[in-house]
């Protein structure tokens, strides 16, 4: 006999929590092996040189590869209240320019100094924590309170080559739940709780194509710059 | 982890101030870096147990296991929920960091700053906890304890050297985590419980750390901590993770 149960509880929740806004820097490989060590307070063991995580991207620097610095990241993440409602989500990093490793056939417009422009693609990517009232012991869905186990939350980019050969390549991508498809009935009136951890965004590997899997790296990571 | 707090912070510039005239290398290497990276702005959530043994399935497209019900992870506070522990739904929280630049009679290495500005409001303890406070009209009073913003850093800058003291050279510093306490108010009111803020900035809690040195300051693990059972932020050992990082979809 199946029977569905009742909700038999429910969840805290807030009044409201949007937008985030996370700015992006480059990401560097985690220091293993000290051989130096960082100036107080902050007097920690450190590695140099410095090793970027990503292999194949970088972006312009004056004193790493000769070209201004002009690279600016971010996410921004908005919820659109409404029934349905919707998640727009809106990627762009700019002056991207491809590493030595990564394959001529997406590098492209060099520039006057540092690497050439890269026109392959990139992924966000972050694991988000869904709790709300659309569970159920059967599938289908339906109005038990219940935390999700953990899900990715990627969004592909596409990088476009610029003209200006003092700078590098432009990505950017905004995507929403409804934009290309019908309304969602799991999006609004559900009192979602969304957690999401630590945004990061990879690069496409050495063909600049995400879904080859063949080694894509992390490129930009959330945080702040202090120059 | 090393894991910087305020007192600790205190004692180590304290004890480090007698090796600063050690020489420095010269920078040997540098490391790309943006234009610009600031500010970091999030909107904070209540935090909930990961789903380890589902019993639920979530409708679609969203398909997968869920675990009802489900599980606060702090063991202190909360939030007013009419249909969870009572009280209107008044809760937000947000949290910004940004950058600000030395603009006036700057010193020499120049110190910038990272200004921090938390503010979460209707924090209420949860009925079975420690730290409960003024009684609300309904749902659970407010909170009484501290919070505790916590987070990781893995820092990339120009001011290491082969010695202790600082210096010129590129490096990656290994992940640290920085802990800031923050205070809760009470709220006054029957209707709302209490109000934590944090409007402070690195440099004000640990003096010298945010330098000018083509810093990049990547962060994970960004979290809101409740007090624990004693209610001090500081203590760690019994602190439960109360708000993170988020969006909510009403």
């Amino acid at each position: 006999m199946l029977t569905a149960q009742l909700a038999t509880a429910t969840h805290v929740r807030p009044k409201s929590a949007s937008p985030l806004r996370l700015s992006l820097v480059p990401a560097y490989q985690q220091c293993v092996s000290a051989n130096r060590t960082h100036g107080e307070p902050l007097s920690f063991p450190s590695c140099a040189p410095p090793q970027q995580a990503s292999s194949f991207l970088t972006v312009g620097t004056p004193d790493a590869n000769g070209a201004a610095a002009k690279s600016a990241g971010s996410i921004r993440i908005r919820v659109i209240v409404g029934m349905p409602g919707d998640v727009v989500t809106t990627l762009s990093i700019s002056d991207v320019r491809c590493r030595p490793a990564t394959n001529a056939s997406v590098c492209s417009n060099a520039n006057a100094t540092g690497g050439p422009d890269y026109h392959g693609e990139i992924q966000g990517d972050a694991t988000i924590r869904i709790t709300d009232h659309f569970n159920a012991v059967a599938p289908g869905g339906g109005t038990d309170a219940a935390t999700v186990v953990d899900i990715p939350f990627p969004l592909q980019a596409q990088c476009v080559s610029t003209s200006d050969t003092s700078v590098g390549s432009t990505c950017s991508v905004t995507a929403c739940a409804t934009c290309w498809g019908p309304p969602r009935n799991d999006i609004g009136g559900k009192r979602t709780v969304v957690g999401i951890t630590q945004f990061f965004v990879r690069d496409g590997g050495p063909d600049g194509i995400v879904a080859t899997e063949d080694g894509s790296t992390v490129f930009l990571r959330q945080g702040v710059f202090v120059p | 982890m090393t894991r910087l707090r305020l007192p600790g912070a205190v004692t180590l510039l304290g004890g480090l101030l007698s090796l600063c005239l050690l020489t420095a290398t010269s920078a040997q290497a540098t490391h790309p870096r943006p234009k610009s990276a600031s500010p970091l702005q999030m909107s904070l959530v209540p935090a909930y147990a990961p789903c380890a043994a589902p019993n639920r399935t979530h409708g679609p497209p969203l398909a997968f296991p869920s675990c009802n019900p489900p599980a606060q992870t702090s063991a202190q506070a909360t939030v007013g929920t009419p249909d969870a522990f009572g009280g209107a739904a008044n809760a937000t929280g947000k949290l910004r960091l940004k950058h600000v630049p030395c603009l006036d009679n700057c010193p020499s290495p120049t110190f910038g700053d990272v200004l921090v500005n938390i503010a979460l409001n209707d924090v209420r303890c949860v009925p079975t906890g420690a730290r409960c406070g003024t009684a609300n009209a309904s749902g659970p009073a407010d909170y009484s304890g501290e919070l505790r913003f916590s987070f990781i850093v893995r820092l990339t800058d120009h001011w290491n050297a082969t010695a202790p003291g600082g210096g010129t050279d590129a490096a990656t510093v290994q992940d640290f985590a920085m802990d800031l306490p923050g205070a809760c108010a009470q709220s006054g009111s029957t209707s709302t419980g209490s109000t934590c803020t944090w409007l402070t900035s690195l440099n004000a809690h640990f003096p010298g750390s945010v330098r000018e040195a083509r810093a990049i300051w990547a962060l994970d693990a960004v979290r809101i901590y409740d007090g624990g059972a004693d209610g001090d932020g500081e203590t760690t050992a019994d602190n439960t993770v109360f708000a993170r990082p988020g969006v909510f979809i009403p």
